[in-house]
């Protein structure tokens, strides 16, 4: 909401009464965004704040990646008018953690793209979530679990091994 | 590209610092990049320093007093206070609010009405109990109990385990408050009810859960058979019992002796015998005194029976799959170790006794208690000697807990002094004054008597779950 007065070169729609800005993903893809729901990527909210024509470039997400955190930005930013479905703040929030979930249910390897992203583009709440979600799927395996699910070679010595076991062996039992 | 690629190292730490001690420490044993993104970072090497694994003091409960105290042990380091005044919301004359200490577990308190970390003074207020079971007035009680391991999780629960009430015509000394102006005088009890076996299966018991903020209900399956009827747990006068949690399971003492272990992932329980079978002889403060608990050490669940000459231990082992008590052999006999004290009784410390003197002086306006800065060895300080003047006072030695890491019980002499035994060593080392001043009780003549007590291990990791 605390969005900068000043956005030369960023297009506005929406009716005239919301502002909106243009992401560019690496690969050239183009999402045109409130500007309250991108600015919770400090990055682009830094970028807004310097201006520029032609909609903000981020190199570093692609459209697939970019368009999920948007999802979610777009759920997360506060809108004008409270959802008339959503009558109480309790709904509201019981609403939000449910959409989390579900935009959770993905492979590995989209939830790691999605830590990269939120990482770069400095999204708090997503960061959170995503470093969360993977950290629940690493608890409670074993190494070798570990390795298989990340795909990781087992680089340890047989005595760096033992080292190690020894190392953890009384330390919380 | 592979995972571990897009998981570049700075990213891979965010992900990492979110677990818990325990899986942090599997996470090293992944691979050369993973260990070093844990240990560069000091990940886990912070975690020892945040959960220490000394006893920082004992928190006390005095029969007939409505507070706890707290035997503090002197240290150079970061102390804990037993003034947990942060956790009254009543305006109120604070001095008059009651301070009991029903649990413990690692370095979590259960109060009446909250849970509360005295290292970091964070608490959450317990939501309203549920009710119990509606079959007449006071046939059940419950006594709760913490279980929470911050190796594992950040998140703590409460479980309340259903008691049948005692005959109290067994002691009339021993009157139970809420009976009294009750109807329920055990003359009417339904003889369908008593016959009814116990625990019952599957047993529904109440469990708060710190990452709902809620109370459920939560339903396990016996293996095995009961431990008798409910009629037959009438019999047991005793009214606390410790409980342990122990790799997944909370192994609770329950009546006539028997321990509840409840695996909390797999939602069954099986009952264990202790080693020694529970015999009703009345309700003595003696019997009390001398009744079997159980606790946690280092190799897991102890149990322990100190009687008028000697201290029997057994530690539980189903390392084969069968369930067994091995005794500890021990050398102390207590005539021996009752020589080897010295009549220091009237001096305080070196442990440092806070609680009712220190809230009425600060209420008084006295401020904090002059706390001596000093790091107190856990093995070789105060020291008795091995041949110590016998003085003909005749010490009376009961059991107050186990130190959670290290064979070591501490004990209980004559409600006076506490002592700590090396099981291993069978040195004794002289720990605090622990009688209250009776100007503040307002005791009267009534001898008080520890009625339970918790050796405490502080936790200062701050990911203290409030409610949501």
């Amino acid at each position: 909401m605390a969005a900068a007065d000043s956005c030369d070169g960023i297009s506005t729609s929406g009716g005239g009464w919301e502002k909106t800005v243009t992401l560019v993903s690496s690969d050239d893809a183009r999402f045109e965004v409130r500007e309250a729901a991108a600015s919770l990527s400090q990055t682009v909210r830094r970028m807004i704040r310097a201006g520029g024509d032609g909609g903000i470039p981020l190199p570093k997400v692609d459209a697939r990646t970019l368009s999920t955190v948007l999802e979610y930005c777009n759920k997360h930013a506060a809108v004008p008018a409270p959802a008339p479905e959503s009558s109480s703040a309790e709904a509201a929030a019981v609403d939000l953690e449910w959409f989390d979930k579900e935009l959770m249910h993905v492979d590995l390897a989209t939830l790691c793209s999605l830590i990269r992203a939120a990482d770069y583009l400095e999204v708090a709440g997503l960061l959170d979530l995503t470093c969360k979600t993977v950290a629940d799927m690493i608890k409670s395996k074993t190494a070798e679990e570990i390795r298989q699910m990340f795909g990781i070679q087992n680089d340890f010595t047989p005595e760096e091994e033992e080292q190690l076991s020894r190392e953890n062996a009384g330390v919380f039992e | 590209m592979g995972l571990s690629e897009l998981l570049p190292e700075d990213v891979l730490a965010d992900v990492l610092r979110r677990l818990a001690p325990r899986w942090l420490a599997t996470s090293r044993c992944v691979c050369r990049s993973w260990r070093a993104t844990v240990d560069n970072r000091g990940l886990l090497s912070a975690v020892a320093d945040l959960l220490p694994r000394t006893v920082a003091g004992i928190f006390l409960q005095h029969s007939s007093t409505w507070m706890s105290s707290f035997l503090a042990r002197p240290s150079v380091g970061p102390m804990v206070s037993a003034d947990l005044d942060y956790t009254f919301s009543g305006d109120g004359d604070k001095i008059y609010d009651s301070f009991e200490v029903r649990d413990h577990c690692n370095g979590l308190l259960l109060l009446q009405n909250c849970v509360v970390n005295p290292a970091t003074q964070q608490w959450a207020h317990l939501p309203p109990r549920p009710p119990l079971p509606c079959v007449g007035p006071d046939y059940f009680y419950a006594d709760e109990y913490l279980v929470y391991d911050p190796t594992d999780s950040p998140y703590y629960e409460v479980f309340s385990i259903l008691r049948v009430r005692r005959k109290f015509e067994l002691s009339p000394r021993h009157q139970i408050p809420s009976l009294e102006g009750s109807s329920f005088t055990f003359k009417k009890l339904d003889p369908a009810l008593e016959e009814l076996e116990w625990p019952p299966s599957p047993c529904v018991l109440h469990v708060f859960s710190s990452r709902t903020g809620r109370w459920e209900r939560r339903s396990f399956v016996r293996e095995g058979v009961a431990a008798g009827t409910i009629a037959h747990m009438r019999i047991d006068p005793y009214e606390h019992r410790y409980a342990v949690y122990w790799r997944g399971a909370l192994y609770v003492q329950c009546q006539t002796d028997f321990i509840m272990r409840l695996s909390l992932s797999s939602e069954k329980y099986q009952l264990i015998q202790l080693p020694v079978t529970f015999e009703p002889d009345g309700c003595s403060d003696e019997a009390y005194a001398r009744r079997l608990s159980i606790g946690k050490s280092e190799k897991g669940v102890y149990s322990v029976l100190v009687d008028e000459n000697q201290i029997k231990v057994w530690i539980l082992d189903d390392s084969d799959g069968q369930i067994k008590w091995v005794s500890k052999q021990l050398v102390v006999d207590l005539p021996k170790l009752q020589d080897k004290i010295c009549c220091k009784s009237q001096s305080h410390g070196p442990w440092v006794l806070q609680g009712i003197n220190f809230r009425i002086d600060k209420a008084r306006g006295f401020g904090n208690p002059a706390t001596e800065q000093f790091e107190w060895d856990s093995d070789n300080d105060n020291l008795l000697p091995d041949n110590g003047n016998g003085t003909g006072y005749k010490h009376h030695i009961t059991f107050l807990g186990f130190h959670p890491y290290k064979e070591v019980i501490f004990l209980n002499d004559s409600s006076v002094r506490v002592l700590a035994y090396h099981l291993n060593s069978s040195k004794i080392q002289d720990i605090g004054y622990i009688y209250p001043e009776e100007d503040v009780y307002s005791l009267g003549n009534d001898r008080v008597w520890v009625e339970r007590s918790f050796p405490y291990t502080p936790c200062w990791m701050r990911d203290f779950p409030q409610n949501v």
